[in-house]
């Protein structure tokens, strides 16, 4: 008899067991958010989104799309339009969201945007107003807000339109190019997450690195970086050249290598940075807001035609402290440019409203007259810690042999 | 005995205990009285009768139309008595009977003072020669023995018979086993025959501890089984319990140990085997010594051990012959195997219809490209190209080795290289399917779970791509914590967390770092060794 007991009460202990876990994953099928399912050859893959003004308002929206099947044939960018492994489609609209989904209207697939590798957007644009386009992706899940930003001069079509020299296509070069600018300091890297910070926070203006054409050596048009766009609020306002751009990285500590030419000891001496860390320190007394820069860097020598000795201390030392003038000279540049711009891309003001916010709300000027008037002390010390294999300059190596012939 | 001397059982278990306890009870009753009218034929019964003319026809009727069935009659002229030798040709050997019983009862045994030997026990004692022989009143344990294999010996005017061991049939001799081979472990098999693999075992274990506990399964078949533990390292409710469970089996016959493991499992309706099997005497000693229990079933190589841990699935002989590292090192490719092997199709699928963004750009091309032109959805490509995989495996399996080659190579080149270039299905779907195909054989005695976890993982993911295979896994973790097998929680050491069992778990510590015995399964004496460093330390 008892048995029949303890076979019910399993089966009471099973039907509630399962009643359970059937309800939880019922429940979880309600939690998820996206939905739906794209086949692969459904899509078409967008790689760089190009933003010009159109005329007569509204956005003239480039999308560089791959054409897969194409895709093996031509692994080197392509000769002849038939050829190309990517299609660069154009439609205008009031607004980049409705250009991208319009773009259907002439296309078999839809645009799938999460891959896309790169923001250009052209300079009467970003003159005009950045927001509307970073709207979009800001706002939308379907951008990806790691890819580089860039600003076109003259309109983003055109740098989309011309040929690669060793990717599939130009998004991907773009892109590589952008990124790859951490390493030679000649501009800021800027993504688009980075790009919305900055426009965002109040004490700190955006850059964004310049993609210009040019016509090489065989002729052909091609597409590189020039000077770094600097913005005011969501406007640009102008450019950084290539020295502008240094001082202000090491400001913003954000040079980790890169190469600097110093002229003196009777020749041309090149350095490349090994580490570079600058501390920036507002401080706030009778005068108002004081910036102290400290620089600590420590450089590598890589050639030198001067004819001195370098292994000794002393030329050591005086090749850094050469090093500094130059350093101070760029920072200088950065600041006065930046002065000029009236844009305050070093993140000072944000700083000093983070060390003394009650005397930062109580400038009379605002922050921008401050800013105009900011006194820096720098500190700058470059250490030479390496010398290479070789312990003289080559030449003057070739001039002790011969005086010991002598 | 405390009933529940092992912590870790848990309480459910026991209920469950009680009520497999309860129905066994019922079972053992049921075959006693239920004999005849379940229709299992009595075949001999009651006592043995004196007068060998009776019982030689009680026999003759009990194996009417048996043509295997031998009765040879005969005069022991020192008793001055007839005689009879029954056995089943075919299970005997002949000379055995000769040399052991017929000769010297005949020839022999001629001395005077045996004229007036009455009883059976004295002729058993003093004038046989063979060296297992027993005397029975019984008629029907004796007809069992002579079912098995020994030998009836019936004097005339004696009640019950002598049964001697002449058991001898064509066997299969020891070979390597075909499933967990080794390069450096033993390469002994078990074999069909229960004696040949008890002596398998004893010759690995030679100490009285080691017990083998004799039983019939199979109400028609009397198959005989074998239980055999460490009586000083297996719980005694553990073996308590497999005896019962094992009781509890009512079947006609069972065709391999796979029968019992059906009876016995703890999850009937589990896809995961909660049951352990291995052809290899050495891994069933070891398993031993760890306090588990372990069943051998006459007329198969596959020796049942009980209970069965989630981890012994990537555990192998080899791990232990070999250094540790080299062995952790197998036991992690084995594990990542494993996902690959259920995971590889869902997570395909969800990667190239859902989560596009997740790819690697070039790949995504690649894919893209491959894709270009192709008839079928992914989700269907991988449907069909799974499905002619498990028919190429299983026709690989069943067909005979020289056509099992003919298929392999009909399914890799033809199938396989022919459907991309037909543009039929793309590159990448055959290598996620291969992939997926080597990868199982890597954990054979998943394999079988796995193909079907694999669909059901893919088809979560083809509904809800990576979210699908979230709760498709989770569905299948829950599961797999739930298991119990003979007590024991099937996914420990890790739910519940035993941290003290993961030195033999994902990794192998150096073997003298193994110094306590699985706390999982709970041995009596839970230290393997008193210390746990070598002497020369």
């Amino acid at each position: 008899m008892h048995n029949s007991i303890y076979k019910y009460k399993n089966k009471i202990r099973w039907v509630k067991k399962s009643a359970l876990c059937a309800m939880l994953v019922l429940a979880a099928f309600a939690l998820n958010g996206c939905w739906g399912s794209m086949e692969l050859n459904q899509l078409s893959i967008v790689m760089g989104i190009g933003v010009d003004a159109a005329e007569g308002g509204g956005y003239e929206v480039t999308a560089q799309v791959v054409r897969p099947g194409l895709l093996k044939q031509s692994s080197g960018g392509g000769s002849g339009s038939d050829g190309k492994a990517y299609f660069n489609a154009k439609k205008t609209a009031p607004s980049v969201f409705s250009a991208i989904r319009n773009i259907m209207d002439m296309f078999s697939r839809r645009m799938y945007t999460q891959q896309c590798k790169v923001l250009v957007v052209g300079e009467a644009v970003a003159r005009e107003d950045m927001t509307p386009v970073l709207e979009y992706f800001m706002r939308n899940e379907e951008g990806r807000m790691t890819m580089p930003i860039m600003i076109a001069k003259g309109s983003a079509f055109r740098i989309f339109e011309e040929g690669t020299y060793l990717e599939t296509m130009p998004a991907i070069q773009l892109s590589n190019m952008a990124e790859n600018q951490k390493y030679t300091g000649l501009t800021s890297y800027m993504t688009v997450f980075d790009f919305l910070q900055d426009l965002l926070s109040e004490a700190v203006e955006p850059t964004a690195p310049i993609v210009e054409l040019f016509t090489d050596e065989q002729g052909e048009v091609k597409a590189r970086i020039g000077e770094t766009a600097v913005f005011k609020g969501e406007r640009m306002v102008g450019s950084f050249s290539a020295d502008e751009v240094y001082g202000m990285l090491l400001i913003n500590n954000k040079l980790s290598t890169g190469v600097m030419h110093i002229t003196g000891l009777g020749g041309l001496i090149e350095l490349e940075i090994i580490r570079a860390n600058t501390s920036v320190r507002p401080i706030y007394d009778d005068d108002g807001f004081r910036i102290k820069l400290q620089v600590r860097m420590e450089c590598a020598l890589v050639s030198t035609t001067s004819d001195s000795n370098i292994n000794e201390v002393k030329e050591e030392e005086l090749i850094g402290r050469l090093a500094g003038a130059e350093l101070e000279n760029r920072i200088k540049y950065a600041l006065s440019a930046a002065k000029v711009l009236c844009a305050d891309v070093f993140s000072f003001g944000q700083m000093c409203y983070q060390s003394f916010p009650n005397e930062y709300r109580e400038l009379p000027g605002g922050w921008e007259l401050e800013f105009e008037n900011l006194r820096i002390d720098m500190d700058i010390n470059v250490a030479i810690t390496a010398t290479g294999a070789a312990q003289h300059p080559i030449k003057s190596s070739q001039e002790n042999k011969d005086e010991r012939a002598d | 005995m405390k009933r529940n001397s092992n912590p870790r059982v848990s309480p459910l278990v026991n209920v469950r205990r009680m009520i497999r306890r309860a129905l066994a009870d019922d079972a053992r009753k049921k075959p006693a009285d239920a004999n005849q009218s379940d229709g299992i034929p009595a075949g001999w019964t009651g006592e043995i009768p004196s007068a060998l003319s009776e019982s030689t026809a009680q026999l003759i009727q009990s194996f009417d139309k048996c043509s295997d069935f031998i009765i040879r009659t005969f005069e022991i002229p020192a008793l001055n008595r007839s005689a009879a030798a029954a056995f089943i040709d075919g299970l005997v050997k002949h000379d055995m009977i000769m040399e052991a019983a017929i000769k010297p009862l005949m020839i022999y045994a001629r001395t005077e003072d045996m004229r007036n030997v009455s009883d059976l026990e004295t002729v058993r004692t003093n004038m046989l020669l063979s060296s297992e022989t027993e005397t029975l009143a019984d008629a029907s344990t004796a007809m069992d023995k002579l079912l098995h294999g020994d030998a009836l010996i019936l004097v005339d005017g004696m009640p019950g018979a002598i049964v001697m061991n002449a058991r001898g049939w064509d066997r299969r001799s020891i070979t390597e086993p075909l499933t967990e081979t080794v390069v450096r472990g033993p390469r002994e098999g078990f074999t069909e025959t229960l004696r040949t693999n008890t002596a398998l075992l004893r010759r690995r274990i030679a100490s009285s501890d080691l017990r083998m506990e004799s039983m019939q399964v199979g109400a028609r078949s009397h198959t005989n089984i074998c239980i055999a533990y460490m009586e000083s390292i297996a719980r005694p409710e553990l073996v308590e319990e497999m005896r019962s469970r094992l009781r509890g089996i009512c079947i006609d016959l069972p065709t391999g140990s796979g029968t019992l493991v059906d009876f016995i499992k703890d999850s009937p309706y589990s896809i995961f085997e909660t049951v352990g099997y291995t052809e290899k005497p050495d891994v069933v000693a070891a398993k031993m010594m760890e306090g588990r229990v372990a069943v051998l079933t006459d007329g198969t190589p596959f020796v049942l051990t009980a209970p069965m841990l989630f981890v012994e699935n990537f555990q192998t002989a080899e791990d232990y012959l070999i250094g540790s590292f080299y062995a952790t090192f197998l036991r992690i490719l084995r594990l990542i195997s494993f996902f690959i092997s259920f995971l590889a199709p869902a997570v395909y699928i969800a990667l190239a219809t859902f989560h596009h963004e997740l790819i690697p750009s070039t790949l995504l091309f690649t894919m893209a490209s491959s894709a270009e032109g192709l008839p079928f959805p992914a989700m269907i490509e991988t449907t069909l190209m799974l499905i002619i995989f498990e028919i190429l495996k299983e026709a690989g399996i069943r067909l005979p080795k020289p056509v099992g080659q003919a298929v392999s190579i009909v399914g890799a080149l033809v199938m396989g290289q022919a459907a991309i270039q037909a543009g039929m299905v793309g590159a990448p779907v055959v290598i996620v399917i291969a992939l997926t195909g080597v990868s199982s054989f890597a954990v054979p005695t998943l394999s079988n779970a796995m193909s079907l976890l694999r669909w059901y993982l893919l088809l979560c993911a083809g509904i809800m791509g990576g979210y699908g295979i979230t709760l498709g896994l989770m569905t299948v973790m829950i599961h797999l914590a739930s298991l119990h097998s003979f007590g024991v929680h099937h996914m420990s050491p890790f739910a519940p967390l035993l941290s003290s069992d993961f030195k033999d778990s994902i990794y192998r510590a150096p073997l003298w770092k193994l110094r306590d015995r699985p706390a999982a399964i709970g041995a009596m004496d839970d230290r393997r060794m008193q210390s746990d460093k070598p002497d020369y330390r």
